[in-house]
């Protein structure tokens, strides 16, 4: 398991071993408290919605200033196992006979760049692409695309991968002036 | 850029021309199966790889592959769930990023596949993105191929949500009851070369998806997002309201949804605008919905004929639309397509004839 959020100032926040061994649940949960997050819709998500607003979270606030005022964020973000791990879990339910259309309603990809909009009102362009390994090639040209065309002013690029217990996230930011090369770095 | 070439494999027929020619008579492939209403191949299909294979080569069939093979070709597959049948059997075929990497494999053409997943607006956004990776010059051409299957996995999961309705969907009719799930596959062919094309292509001005920040799986009342997206769409392609000459609409025929895009219709000033939504023929056919109904909107334009939107016969928002009741002659220049779906994502794109 990895994650690394990386910031504008080219440095990033890599969590600790310790953190990276931990059960999914009690590391999202830990992290959860160690933001501090007070935000209660949290528990009703799945893993890979937690994972994404634990890294969002975490460059939004090594970077507010960034963010401030700035009303198009884009959000572009990839992994290899979509949704399946909450899909296994629907279908679960179907084969018990309990379908639950809070679980049915995370079985999309897409519902992270949702809770993350909500979370933080933004209105602006975001999407979802499957590879087996991060693309970063993919990741950054769309980013420029939307950076170039000022369909946005700033991105939230990267790799949010859940399924069973193993989870990995590699985030960064994409500006106009980001340092592309130091960013594939830590993405990759 | 240039779009055409588009290709339909569906339970009402495995062909574009074929599909148009069995609606615009009326033909609706939604019928009870289980108990269910849906539109879907009997029997049920299994497997959604050998049904994007077909639909490639329909649509490869109707350009110049040669073109395709010299220059650089991007693969964008849209799809909510793939082949979510196996989900129990062989988890590694349940991944979606299979079917891009067996159809790259397969087709020669093909330099390069991707997979986009964004819930309903799949397949219209991956037309869009294809527009951009081409106006970028990342590629010379784009294969576009959408598909979802009519699963108990999905079914199961609408039926929770109380979201689907137990007679053929009736979109934006004041009596609608909810949606009906449909299976297809569709695929469109992009490129920056207007000459690979055997017939005629027209040409895709842009367009856009923005998130409403509202609700992870209800649309938002004031229709916001959807707003904000044709309105981004419209000033992308220097156009305004007056220019589009036909709406086609997700109209999926859940009470909140096609609400909001009647709200949103209404307050751009889209009222005398001629609108409809496909999903009363073939239901909501998911990660296919955006390029199957694109490409009936190609055949269409093609055609110089409206479709009625099927299952619709009155409405009662605040301000009228102008619904299609009935197949409408009418030469057609310049449309606007659009799609909403979970996780607030709204997508909305111009295609113009050349």
């Amino acid at each position: 398991m990895t994650g690394i959020v990386f910031n504008k100032s080219e440095t990033s926040v890599k969590f600790s071993n310790e953190l990276l061994h931990l059960d999914i649940d009690i590391f999202l949960k830990k992290m959860y408290s160690e933001l501090d997050l007070d935000y209660p819709k949290f528990f009703k998500m799945d893993n890979l919605c937690k994972l994404g607003m634990i890294g969002t979270e975490l460059l939004y606030r090594n970077n507010i200033e960034l963010f401030n005022n700035k009303k198009k964020i884009g959000i572009i973000l990839q992994n290899k196992s979509s949704s399946l791990d909450t899909d296994i879990k629907h279908q679960d339910g179907i084969r018990k006979k309990s379908v639950s259309p809070a679980t049915f309603v995370y079985t999309l990809p897409n519902i992270v760049i949702g809770e993350i909009s909500i979370k933080h009102k933004w209105q602006s362009e975001g999407v979802f692409f499957i590879n087996e390994e991060l693309d970063y090639e993919l990741l950054s040209q769309y980013s420029n695309i939307l950076l170039n065309g000022n369909r946005t002013e700033i991105n939230i690029v990267g790799w949010v991968e859940v399924f069973k217990n193993q989870f990995k996230l590699h985030l960064g930011i994409l500006a106009k002036s980001t340092s592309t090369e130091k960013l594939k770095e830590a993405l990759s | 850029m240039y779009i055409g070439a588009e290709s339909i494999v569906s339970p009402l027929g495995k062909s574009a021309e074929d599909v148009f020619r069995k609606i615009s008579s009326g033909i609706t492939s939604l019928a009870e199966k289980r108990g269910v209403i849906q539109s879907s191949f009997t029997p049920n299909e299994l497997e959604l790889l050998p049904l994007m294979r077909e639909s490639i080569l329909e649509s490869i069939s109707k350009i110049n592959k040669d073109y395709l093979s010299k220059t650089r070709t991007l693969l964008i597959v849209s799809t909510t769930k793939g082949e979510i049948n196996l989900i129990n059997s062989n988890i590694s075929k349940a991944h979606l990023y299979y079917l891009s990497h067996e159809l790259s494999h397969e087709f020669d053409c093909i330099d390069k596949g991707i997979v986009l997943s964004t819930a309903c607006v799949s397949g219209l956004q991956s037309l869009i993105i294809a527009n951009d990776m081409l106006s970028n010059g990342f590629f010379e051409n784009v294969i576009i191929c959408g598909g979802d299957l009519a699963s108990n996995f999905v079914i199961e999961g609408f039926t929770s949500f109380y979201a689907l309705s137990s007679a053929p969907c009736k979109p934006f009719d004041k009596d609608r009851k909810g949606l009906n799930i449909g299976e297809a596959v569709s695929t469109i062919i992009m490129s920056k070369n207007e000459n690979i094309f055997n017939y005629t292509p027209f040409r895709f001005l842009g367009g856009c998806s923005i998130n409403d920040a509202n609700h992870i799986s209800a649309p938002h009342r004031d229709a916001e997002g959807l707003i904000r997206s044709i309105e981004n769409s419209l000033e992308i392609c220097n156009l305004s309201v007056e220019d589009i000459d036909f709406i086609n609409a997700h109209g999926t025929a859940t009470v909140y949804n096609d609400g909001m895009e009647a709200t949103a219709f209404s307050k751009l000033g889209f009222n005398n605008t001629p609108i409809n939504s496909l999903k009363g023929f073939f239901g909501h056919t998911l990660g296919a919905a955006g390029v199957i109904e694109v490409a009936v909107s190609l055949q269409s334009m093609r055609n110089n004929l409206l479709l009625e939107c099927k299952g619709f016969n009155s409405q009662s928002f605040e301000k009228e639309l102008d619904i299609l009741t009935e197949n409408r002659k009418l030469e057609i220049n310049t449309i606007l397509k659009t799609s909403s779906g979970f996780g607030g994502f709204n997508a909305s794109a111009i295609i113009q004839k050349i």
